[in-house]
Order: structure tokens, then sequence, then C-alpha cells
């Protein structure tokens, strides 16, 4: 098991003792029936037992190559999630329309490299369709900006 | 003769301009969506599920089963023209298609797999006729421990096919924990809200399915990198041989029966079917050498197997509510969220939803038919657009999805946050789909648990020795006891 993935069973295993001590807090059981907190706690104690067991078990095979740790794209991804953060932040400043255009230039341009004729065509294709879609024809009020759409 | 009376009914419906639009649109983005490699048919109806959202849920269930079945004919192309499946359930037939299309014979090879999809789909949509109403009459008898059982049963047979068993039952306890987040459904207590107000309702359905099957699936694709192939797109003559056609009538028949049992099978999908009839194929040929060099019968008995296992999946889902794969746990989402209740009930109750999906599905497979022929060339094109484009429309579109489900920026949150999440449980290989079911599922689990033991003052031991649940928790130990007894035969084995 590489570092990366005993990260995240780790993380999964967090998340049972979490559940385990919040069900804690529930009735466990009724008059004549499980309470509010019945499954809760025995999924925390599942999801407990079995990350540890994938520990276990783990431990007792190679150890995995570490190189496929190191992603050459890791940059890559952190744009991505950092564009997509950022889109959410200006969502209501700028409105939806803007701020999915500004996302979509991000990534096509800056991250993919995409010549500008693309970028400009793709941009504006994908946001005029959408608001098209959500706005006009399904009638979401999606955010506005102060150009008013 | 009530069954055709049904089906009859069903047609009326089916053919109605609505829904034959609905359908021919659901077929047509599976294709699009099995034909682009890096978005399958579990992303894809994620992704346009906030599309239907308070929409006419026959319309939208006429076109995510479209997107399901016509992804598998979609994935063949690029398996045959440029050795890349566009579904992991096409992956069998890249071994003798490409070499196929490599000795100049592409159109004839995606002809076949046409033809065979379209009999499997076709005989598969016939079997769902037949054994859905059937499994749905009988388990009308289940009682809420039969529920419980069935429910433990699919999870765990998902988890098995999800590659590791232990990874894929740690995301189906996941799943099930995060579905009980919200206000408990019998007594009305909060759980696990924080103090939240937005998280009252819990974690809404839609949010998660995008976030890991669009967001999470779109960030691991991007650090991977899809190749492009050079692809010829003027394949003139898709029509096969005679020859072609007499050598794989027997494995396109295997292939289809063997698919739509393993498609029925609660967790099992297309990708195992179609390694199976491959497997079976190449087991029964007198001359196994040529597989994997070119035989026709390596792409006819795949094709044929993922087909008709895409139909046998939507018979535990209508029949029990149980999904029998990652697909059929969005599509169960999506029925949960339009207000239906799958299951036995649905036969009696919602008729007319029930039989214009499955008449529909006979309607997408001559459709999937007539536009693979043809268009087979138009379909490869598509081959030519770079993901570096397409996946910042697909995330521009989970944005939109996400926030017009609720008009809620915590959502959009919610859903970045969770494909983070979704993007590394990819990269370890942590499978999404049971986590999914789990979701769906929890909320019947919960409810048959609570009453089973209210039913029988506290005590577990009805839960589990009534006949029908005894025999489920029975297969249940097997699927999962049987991984590890084979390890250890194995080693044993080995030792001696």
């Amino acid at each position: 098991m590489s570092g990366g993935e005993r990260v995240l069973a780790g993380v999964f295993g967090l998340f049972g003792v979490f559940w385990i001590v919040q069900a804690l807090g529930l009735r466990y059981w009724g008059d004549f029936a499980p309470g509010p907190g019945f499954l809760p706690l025995w999924l925390g104690i599942t999801l407990v037992a079995l990350v540890a067991i994938h520990f276990f078990t783990s431990l007792r095979r190679a150890p995995a190559d570490e190189a496929v740790e190191a992603s050459p794209r890791l940059g890559r991804i952190a744009a991505i999630v950092a564009g997509f953060v950022a889109c959410i932040a200006i969502i209501e400043w700028l409105g939806f329309a803007a701020s999915v255009a500004a996302y979509l230039a991000f990534l096509l341009g800056a991250v993919e490299r995409q010549r500008p004729a693309v970028v400009a065509g793709v941009t504006i294709g994908t946001t005029v369709t959408l608001h098209l879609i959500f706005r006009t024809w399904l009638g979401v009020p999606l955010p506005e900006g102060p150009w008013g759409f | 003769m009530e069954l055709l009376t049904l089906l009859g009914h069903g047609m009326a419906l089916a053919f109605t301009p609505k829904y034959l639009l609905f359908c021919f649109v659901g077929v047509l983005l599976g294709q699009v969506i099995g034909a682009l490699p890096g978005i399958g048919p579990s992303a894809g109806v994620a992704v346009l599920l906030p599309l239907t959202f308070g929409g006419d849920p026959t319309a939208s269930t006429i076109m995510f089963a479209g997107i399901y079945y016509g992804a598998q004919y979609g994935g063949t192309i690029t398996s045959v023209l440029v050795r890349i499946p566009g579904e992991s359930s096409s992956v069998m037939t890249s071994l003798d298609g490409y070499e196929l299309a490599q000795q100049g014979r592409a159109g004839p090879t995606l002809g076949i797999a046409a033809l065979a999809s379209f009999i499997a789909g076709t005989l598969g949509t016939l079997g769902l006729t037949v054994a859905a109403p059937m499994l749905a009459q009988a388990a009308l008898a289940f009682g809420p421990q039969e529920y419980f059982a069935l429910i433990v049963m699919g999870l765990c047979a998902l988890a098995l096919v999800a590659g590791s068993l232990l990874k894929g039952l740690i995301m189906g306890v996941v799943g099930l924990s995060l579905a009980t987040i919200g206000v408990d459904p019998q007594i009305g207590t909060t759980r696990f809200t924080l103090g939240q107000i937005w998280l009252l309702d819990g974690i809404e359905f839609i949010v998660l399915a995008v976030a890991f099957f669009g967001i999470g699936e779109v960030l691991a694709q991007a650090e991977r990198g899809i190749p492009r192939g050079q692809v010829d797109t003027r394949i003139r003559n898709a029509y096969p041989t005679k020859a072609d056609w007499i050598a794989c009538r027997w494995p396109t028949l295997r292939g289809t029966a063997i698919g739509y049992f393993i498609g029925v099978l609660p967790g099992a999908g297309a990708t195992i079917a179609s390694f199976i009839a491959y497997a079976v194929e190449k087991k029964m040929s007198r001359t196994p050498e040529r597989f994997g060099k070119g035989a026709v019968e390596g792409v006819a008995a795949p094709e044929a197997a993922n087909n008709a296992a895409a139909a046998g999946a939507m018979v535990p889902m209508f029949a029990l509510g149980i999904p029998g794969s990652g697909t059929t746990a969005v599509m169960l989402g999506a029925l949960i969220m339009f207000g239906l209740r799958p299951g036995p009930a649905l036969f009696e109750q919602n008729p007319d939803f029930v039989w214009a999906i499955i008449a529909s599905m006979y309607v997408g497979n001559v459709i999937l038919l007539l536009l693979n022929l043809p268009l087979v060339g138009i379909f490869a094109f598509l081959l030519r657009v770079p993901y570096a484009i397409l996946y910042p429309i697909i995330l521009a579109l989970c944005i939109a999805g996400v926030y017009s489900q609720s008009n809620s920026l915590t959502d959009l949150w919610l859903a970045c946050g969770f494909g983070v999440l979704g993007y590394f449980m990819k990269r370890y290989e942590f499978p999404a789909a049971p986590l999914i079911l789990g979701l769906v599922l929890e909320p019947l689990l919960e409810n048959s648990l609570r009453q089973s033991l209210t039913l029988s003052h506290g005590d577990f031991l009805p839960l589990v020795m009534r006949p029908i649940a005894f025999a489920l928790f029975a297969i249940t130990f097997i699927i999962v006891v049987a991984p590890f007894s084979a390890r250890v035969w194995r080693r044993l084995s080995v030792a001696n």
C-alpha cells in the first residue's frame, strides 16, 4: 500500500471514528426497536474494522512502488481545482455566465494552452449553451452579475 | 397474454413523439459518451441528471437507459479503431477488433459488433420483459428481513466486482454512513448535522453523483492524460460478409446468454460479462490461436455480452430496487429523486412508467443499429476531439448542474470537496459505485432493519432465519469469503 493510499484509508478510518463518537450521543435503542443511533454506530464500527483489516492485510503485501506516488501532472490537477474554487467564489459577484466563462478560458488557455480561437469558441459556445439550457429552457435562477447575466 | 398487452401499451407510449425523441437523444448521447474515452455512462447519467430535475420521469429514464446501452455500442468504436476502449466493457473487443482494423477490416468489424450488439440488446430486453415482472411478483412476498438481506447482498456483490472487495466494502459503508446525515426517518431526531441547517436534508444524491462520477473522474483523467490515436474516419463499408455472420452466429447467442445472466446478478456488470464471454468463446473455438490476432468471433461475443448485460442489469433494478451495476445505481438514485420507489411495487403502481421504459429499449436498439451501420464514420470522427477541450466543458456542465439542483452555492462547495475526494479515490482505486449504491439504498436498509427488529421485539435471529433471507445471507457470505478462500487455497497449492 502506497503512502497516499494509507492516508486515504486513514481518512476513512477517522471518518468511522467520528461516526462512532457522534452516534454514541444518539439514542441506541428505543422501547421496542433500534433508535437513531443504532445503525450509525454499527456503520462506524464496521468502517473502522474494515480500514483496520485493510491496513493489516496491506502490511503483509510487498510495499508498493513509491515512484507511483509522484505525479508529473499534479500541478495540472491543482490548477483545475484552484480554478474551480475561484469560480465558485466569484459566482455571486460576477454572475454565473462570467464566472464559468472565466473558468473555461483559464482551463483552455492557461492550463491546456489551446489556440486563442479555440479558447474563444469553446468558452463562448459552452457558456451560451449552458445559459440557454439552464436559464432559458429550465428556468433556473442562475446568479446574475452587474451586467444583468 | 397479459405481458403482451402491457408491452403493447408500453410500445404505444414509447412511440409517442416525445418519448421517441428522448430515446433518440439518449442513445445518441450514449454513443457519443461511449465513443469518447474518459467519460463513461455513469458519469454521463450523473452529469445530465440535473437537467432532468422536475421534468417527466419517464422521458428522463428513457434517456438514461438509452445512454447506458448506447454507451455499450459507442465504446466499440474506440476499441476497434485505436485500441483505446471507450468503456471498460469494450476492453475484450479491442483485442481482436483492433487487429481486424489493422488488416483493413475496420468497417465489417464495426458492423458485426453493431449487429451482435443489436441482437443481444433485443434478446436481453426480451429477457427483461419476461423476467422482471416475474421477479417483482415473487418479491412481493419479501418482508423487511428479505429486503435487508438483499441490500446487504447487493452491496457486497458490487464491492466484489469493483476490484478490491475490502475497498469496495469500505466505500459501501461510507455511502451508507453519509446517507444517515439529516433527520432520522422514524423518530425525527437530527443526526450528524453539526448544527448546520443546510445538512437537515442530508447530502443530495446529485451532488455526490456529479462529484464522484463527474468532477473526480475528470481530475483523474486529466492527470493520466488520454492518448489520441490516429483515426481514419473514412470507413466506407460497415456491412459484414456472409462468412463473418456465419462465424459469429453462435458466439453472438452464447455471448447474449452469458451477458444476460451475469447482468442480472446484483453487482456484476457488462465488463465481467464481456471477459467471460470472450474466454468461453476462445475455449470453445477449434482455432483458439486466432484469438487476439483478428478473430471476428472475439468481437461478436464480448459485444453481445456487454449489451445483454446492460439489459440484464435493469432486471434487479426494476424488480427489486437493487442495481446491477454502477450506472444503474445512479439511475436508481434518479428514480428515487423523481419520487418513484423502485422495486416490486413499481410494476403495480407505475405500470405506464415501467413498460414505457422497457418498450423504449426495443426501439432504442433499432435506432442504434440504424445509426451505427451508416454513421460509424461520423462517430469515429468524435475521436479527434481532444480531452483537453472536452473536460472543461464537462466541468462547466457539472457546475451548472449542481447549482441548478437547489440554487445553492453550498452544494457547489460540497461538490468541489467530494470531487477532490473522488479524484484521490480513483487514484488509489477506491471504487465510487458502492458508495453511491450505499447512499441510495440506506433509507431502505435502515427502515427494513428497524422494522424487522421491531417485529421481533429486538431479536436478531428472525432477521437471518427466514428461508429467503437465510439464502441471501448465505450467498453474501460466499461472496465475502470466496476471494479470501481462493487466495488461501492458492497459497496452499503453491506451498505443496
